[in-house]
């Protein structure tokens, strides 16, 4: 693989999408300083724990049975 | 583990190769490394090396494929060493690299052993043995002086495959024409699984399908927990079986929208490839259709006028005609004269014999007057019949005028009694009439004809012309009227640009409708999920309800950070292959174009050549086509965000084949730029008519800075295959 984007580099690539600002109520600074390693709202941890699940080659059904303890899903 | 540079790459009785390692070593660095040889020097033989120790195999120019090395060890031995090998003894063949990262220092050998066991024909495969074929592997680190071998299999070829990554091999070990291969623009795929290779995009796809499944995972817990609290089990039962229908139904429009969008793409791709030929195939058929014309018009006046040759002899004999009679017109006359006196005679005769009886006797023939003898009578203005005068303008003399002038009486039935001479006389001068009234005109019958002659082989030497004219024409735009496959050729292309435009039509109406369809289904879902809510009630944890709603937006925020990275490469990609595109080609005269990408709307990639204003550019020359490929491979290297150059060596043999001499500077200026190391074969270089054998281009380079290395391979002329070896000069 060449063009190897980090999980951070994934990280931040899925922030700039207006829906955090707009739907989620987070602020560009707010957005820019948030990182892979702090917790944070519900999405970004979502979205934490799907690209570190996909980096380590956890199976899907795994990384879902994380989520749901994430979420305190029974 | 950093740039990978070949340090040196060293040869032992490999083809031409004769000798041990030391013999033939080539050094080396960073940069641009050339090797210059003209045809049978070894370029492809040093090439072929580098196969072998990368994948165990060699290439046949000859045969032009590739065969595993056990099948060809004994083909590889160098014919001088075969020759000086004795029987009992043995020659060894092998091939050694020696690479380095930012750490160590690797060395991969390949080898193997020949023994010769029969005397006679060196060359006769039966008369040897190979022996001990082996792979060695060694690593130093690169502040120790001592390799250590690595005995671990799959360490070894770990090593191995990290000198170029076999994923991006077909990229950075190019040989001539394999480079057409790499990317084939008549293939879709080609550039898409290009970008897929050279980019990380492929990841960023997965993630969403990743995201995806999650959502609907999470959404059919959701499901799960609403009907748990549900108060009417039965109903809720029945929105999930029309939500999973609705569902069922969007998958199989989304298959079927995606198989139109397929088979769009399939059709432009189709009409974009014909493009270029579509045109000359539509001249070619025009003129063939016209060459047919005309050749059918030439055939029939060639058969009409060879009847008009072969109707020549009845002219002379046809009453209307009666060339026979040409410059007889006086003739008849005579033989009226003659019949005259056998007839004035013959009456003497009678009058004689019958003194006394009073009988009229006309000198006319039966059935007279005729023609001749009424001109006769009209010149000498006495009538024949009666005996009177006749003076001319009288009435009398009119009067034999208006019955020589008369229509042509029906022939005549005489029966010729024997020694009847009157009758038989007087029957010529009756049926020869006709012909005698011709004989004025024969002279300008014959001019008619031969007017007619003259038109018919103008006309055919017209039409003639203008065939081949139409050939030369028709030649111009690469046809032949003779090659009947040409011609069926030709029409498939007709054929198959008509049948891509309708399918390109009909696709279009389909998308249309699918999208639609698929909207609608949409707007039906969301409908019976607000009544699956509704039924749902409240009572169940919010946190599912909140998971599948948080899961939904991350599934979109994915796919549309995938759609903008996407839109980012393809923008850097066409920047960067038109930067690539104009350098290589910058010492040529001829516009290139400008390189398009436009990606579809099935997530492919097209690419198009195009001129300022935007319109579509075909018909460029291979050089062009070759250097567009180059371009866009050197601009999916350097698009990459962090580095600018391959951490990995390019080795490429004759690349230069189909250029022209306008590319092959713009080639070895733009290299560098993107290869951290390249080593090109090339005879482009030689010139044999020069001391040092170097052309012009080749003594600007040895002077530029950045260059790794320039070695010359050559080999001794006049030699026999047996004595035959390369000769290596370093000039740099």
């Amino acid at each position: 693989m060449i063009y190897d984007m980090t999980p951070i580099e994934i990280f931040k690539e899925l922030l700039k999408d207006p829906i955090f600002c707009e739907k989620y109520n987070f602020t560009k600074e707010k957005l820019d300083k948030l990182s892979m390693h702090e917790p944070s709202q519900t999405i970004i941890e979502l979205i934490k724990l799907i690209i570190q699940g996909y980096e380590n080659n956890i199976p899907e059904t795994s990384i879902y049975n994380q989520i749901k303890k994430l979420q305190k899903l029974s | 583990m950093g740039a990978k540079i070949i340090n040196s790459i060293c040869f032992e009785n490999f083809y031409n190769y004769f000798g041990n390692y030391k013999d033939n070593t080539f050094e080396f660095r960073e940069g641009l490394n050339i090797i210059i040889a003209d045809n049978g020097a070894g370029k492809s033989k040093f090439f072929n090396g580098i196969l072998w120790l990368l994948k165990d195999i060699v290439y046949d120019s000859e045969l032009k494929k590739e065969d595993r090395i056990e099948n060809v060890l004994f083909k590889v031995i160098s014919d001088k060493a075969k020759e000086e090998t004795s029987v009992g003894s043995s020659t060894r063949v092998g091939v050694k690299l020696f690479f380095k990262d930012m750490k160590n220092e690797f060395m991969i050998e390949k080898h193997f052993t020949a023994k010769r066991i029969k005397p006679g024909n060196s060359s006769n495969e039966n008369s040897w043995k190979i022996e001990e074929i082996g792979c060695e592997v060694s690593r130093r680190d690169l502040y120790l002086k001592t390799f250590h071998q690595v005995y671990d299999l799959e360490e070894q070829k770990r090593i191995i495959e990290s000198v170029i990554l076999p994923g991006l091999q077909p990229y950075a070990l190019l040989q001539g024409e394999e480079i057409d291969k790499i990317i084939d623009f008549s293939r879709k795929d080609s550039l898409n699984n290009a970008i897929d290779k050279l980019t990380n995009i492929n990841r960023i796809k997965e993630l969403v399908n990743l995201s995806t499944y999650l959502y609907n995972r999470a959404n059919k817990d959701l499901d799960t927990q609403r009907k748990n609290h549900t108060k009417n089990v039965r109903e809720f039962d029945e929105e999930i079986l029309i939500k999973d229908k609705f569902k069922d139904d969007l998958t199989k429009k989304e298959a079927l929208l995606r198989a139109s969008l397929d088979t769009l793409h399939k059709a432009q791709d189709e009409r974009s490839n014909l493009l270029n030929s579509i045109t000359n195939a539509e001249k070619r058929t025009e003129f063939r259709i016209k060459i047919e014309s005309l050749e059918n018009k030439k055939q029939g006046l060639s058969k009409d006028y060879e009847i008009l040759l072969n109707r020549i002899n009845s002219y002379f004999f046809d009453p209307d005609y009666a060339w026979l009679l040409m410059n007889l017109d006086n003739e008849m006359k005579v033989f009226s004269n003659h019949r005259d006196e056998f007839l004035e005679s013959r009456m003497k005769a009678k009058l004689t014999k019958e003194i006394h009886s009073e009988i009229f006797t006309t000198v006319l023939p039966d059935g007279s007057p005729d023609y001749v003898s009424l001109e006769k009578m009209l010149e000498q203005e006495l009538c024949f019949v009666c005996g009177r005068d006749a003076k001319k303008g009288s009435i009398e003399w009119e009067y034999i005028k208006k019955v020589k002038d008369r229509p042509k009486p029906e022939p005549l039935n005489v029966k010729v009694t024997k020694n009847d001479l009157k009758d038989f006389f007087g029957g010529i001068q009756m049926n020869s009439q006709e012909f005698y009234k011709k004989i004025g005109s024969i002279y300008e019958s014959i001019r008619a004809l031969r007017s007619k002659v003259l038109k018919f082989e103008n006309d055919i030497r017209d039409i003639s012309i203008k065939i081949e004219q139409a050939e030369q024409e028709l030649f111009q735009f690469g046809g032949n009227d003779k090659d009947v496959y040409e011609k069926d050729k030709d029409k498939n292309i007709l054929e198959s640009y008509a049948n891509a435009n309708q399918r390109i039509g009909q696709s279009k109406n389909e998308i249309d409708r699918y999208k639609r369809e698929i909207d609608d289904i949409k707007s039906k879902i969301a409908k019976t999920e607000k009544i699956i809510a509704e039924l749902g009630g409240s009572d169940f944890p919010k946190e599912y309800e909140e998971t599948c709603e948080v899961l939904k937006d991350v599934s979109i925020i994915f796919e549309n950070t995938k759609d903008r990275i996407f839109t980012e490469i393809l923008s850097r990609l066409e920047k960067n292959s038109n930067a690539h595109f104009q350098k290589l080609t910058y010492d040529n005269n001829a516009d290139g174009g400008i390189l398009k990408f436009t990606r579809t709307s099935n997530e492919s990639v097209i690419l198009e050549v195009v001129d300022k204003n935007g319109n579509p550019i075909s018909g460029l020359s291979e050089g062009f086509q070759r250097m567009k490929k180059l371009a866009v491979i050197m601009a999916i290297i350097s698009s990459r965000q962090t580095q600018q150059t391959l951490d990995y060596p390019l080795i490429a043999d004759a690349p230069l084949s189909a250029f022209g001499k306008g590319f092959i500077e713009g080639f070895f200026n733009e290299v560098p730029n993107v290869f951290n190391q390249s080593i090109i074969l090339v005879k482009e270089l030689f010139d044999k008519n020069k001391t040092n054998r170097l052309t012009e281009t080749a003594e600007k380079l040895l002077k530029k800075p950045g260059i790794g290395s320039i070695y010359l391979n050559e080999i001794e002329e006049n030699k026999s295959q047996y004595e035959r070896i390369t000769k290596i000069t370093r000039y740099k």
